[in-house]
């Protein structure tokens, strides 16, 4: 029985992970790994997750969905499988990012990877489980990282990265996914900051045959397919407006429907250019 | 006179905007969130909205400014489809509305 603790920097946030129960220092050495790009010191901490391994069998304590702690209170949960416990702290820590920026962020659930050297970024809207992360892992090496999971805009027009583990889905019928690290992907991040370059919405289709098949939306009609996959949307000033104006000063948001996530490297190319 | 402000479905009386989070128009369409939703606008609703929101306004009034812009309906009176409109936007939180009676 022991505790670890390590800090990453996600959404403009600083979280503290403390890791409690058996095996803190094997699970130690996984977490630092899986969040290798998001490191940061543990000082100046906005907020705080507790993932507590439990003894095997032992009985799992998760809050539930759309739960928060209480003002100045830790988020925590318990959980004795080791793997599962990663990929629940990757939730716990996008939830307490997101619940930090709330209001101050455009956050939509979407993967993100940007140009290492204009920084021009492409914006890939997904509900979970519908490609985003296969996506970065096929696409990824050839840009910069930014995201599979949420993008979040500042109201300068730049990107605050969530550079988190690339979530896997391992075990299909359990909905167990492995946290990878993102480096051993060939994943890595930008030097300089990434701003929208175009907005697209996954609609993977198993069946669809040739090229990847495109449909450009009109502004409100994109914001309509937005907002569902946004997180704080409601509490964001005036957001109708600020997500139409990245929209229309990015060429408009487009639906692309396709069969293999290396079907969409003409599109990101087009968006982002061609990277060196 | 007696003014009664409510909320629910309108019949006579004013109507001026409901609490509206924020708007985004293009094309004579419209965007509005209010009420932790978001409603897509017609031209002719959104035009309701633009015109409710410098106070509070009258049926025919409405009725007058519709007829103006987008011409008599081809089917319908352009009477009872204002109404209509009225009612769903009352309905979603979009206008609040008052009844004005005479008292004895």
């Amino acid at each position: 029985m022991g505790e670890r603790r390590l800090a990453v920097h996600v959404l403009d946030t600083r979280i503290e992970i403390v890791l409690q129960g058996r095996d803190t220092d094997e699970l130690f050495a996984r977490a630092e790994e899986a969040w290798s790009l998001a490191l940061a010191p543990n000082t100046d901490v906005d907020a705080v997750v507790v993932a507590d391994l439990l003894p095997e069998g032992g009985q799992r304590h998760h809050r539930a969905v759309g739960w928060e702690p209480k003002p100045g209170k830790p988020w925590a949960f318990a959980e004795p499988d080791a793997g599962r416990l990663l990929m629940l702290l990757t939730q716990y820590v996008t939830s307490a990012a997101i619940k930090e920026q709330s209001g101050r962020l455009l956050m939509l659930h979407a993967a993100g990877l940007a140009h290492p050297q204009t920084g021009k970024a492409s914006i890939w809207v997904a509900p979970g489980n519908m490609g985003k992360s296969t996506l970065v892992r096929t696409l990824g090496p050839s840009f910069c990282y930014l995201t599979d999971e949420t993008i979040a805009i500042r109201r300068d027009g730049t990107i605050a990265p969530y550079a988190k583990p690339v979530s896997t889905r391992v075990h299909e019928a359990a909905g167990v996914k492995e946290e990878r690290a993102p480096g051993p992907l060939g994943l890595s991040l930008a030097d300089i900051a990434a701003r929208p370059a175009g907005l697209v919405f996954l609609e993977r289709d198993a069946t669809h045959e040739g090229p990847a098949q495109i449909t450009e939306l009109d502004t409100l009609s994109a914001i309509e397919a937005a907002v569902p996959e946004s997180s704080a949307f409601m509490v964001t000033d005036k957001p109708l407006q600020w997500l139409a104006n990245i929209l229309e000063s990015t060429g408009g948001a487009r639906r692309v429907r396709y069969a293999e996530a290396s079907d969409l490297l003409p599109l990101a190319r087009e968006i982002m250019g061609e990277a060196p | 006179m007696s003014v009664q402000e409510n909320s629910g479905a309108f019949s006579t009386g004013q109507v001026k905007l409901g609490d509206i989070v924020d708007v985004l128009e293009r094309e004579g369409e419209s965007l509005v969130l209010a009420n932790g939703m978001i409603h897509r606008l017609s031209p002719p609703a959104t035009l309701i909205l633009q015109r409710a929101n410098a106070g509070w306004i009258g049926v025919p009034e409405l009725v007058v400014a519709l007829v103006t812009e987008f011409g008599d309906p081809p089917d319908g009176d352009a009477d009872a489809l204002t109404r209509d409109m009225v009612d769903a936007l009352i309905e979603a939180h979009l206008l609040k509305s008052r009844n004005l009676s005479s008292s004895t």
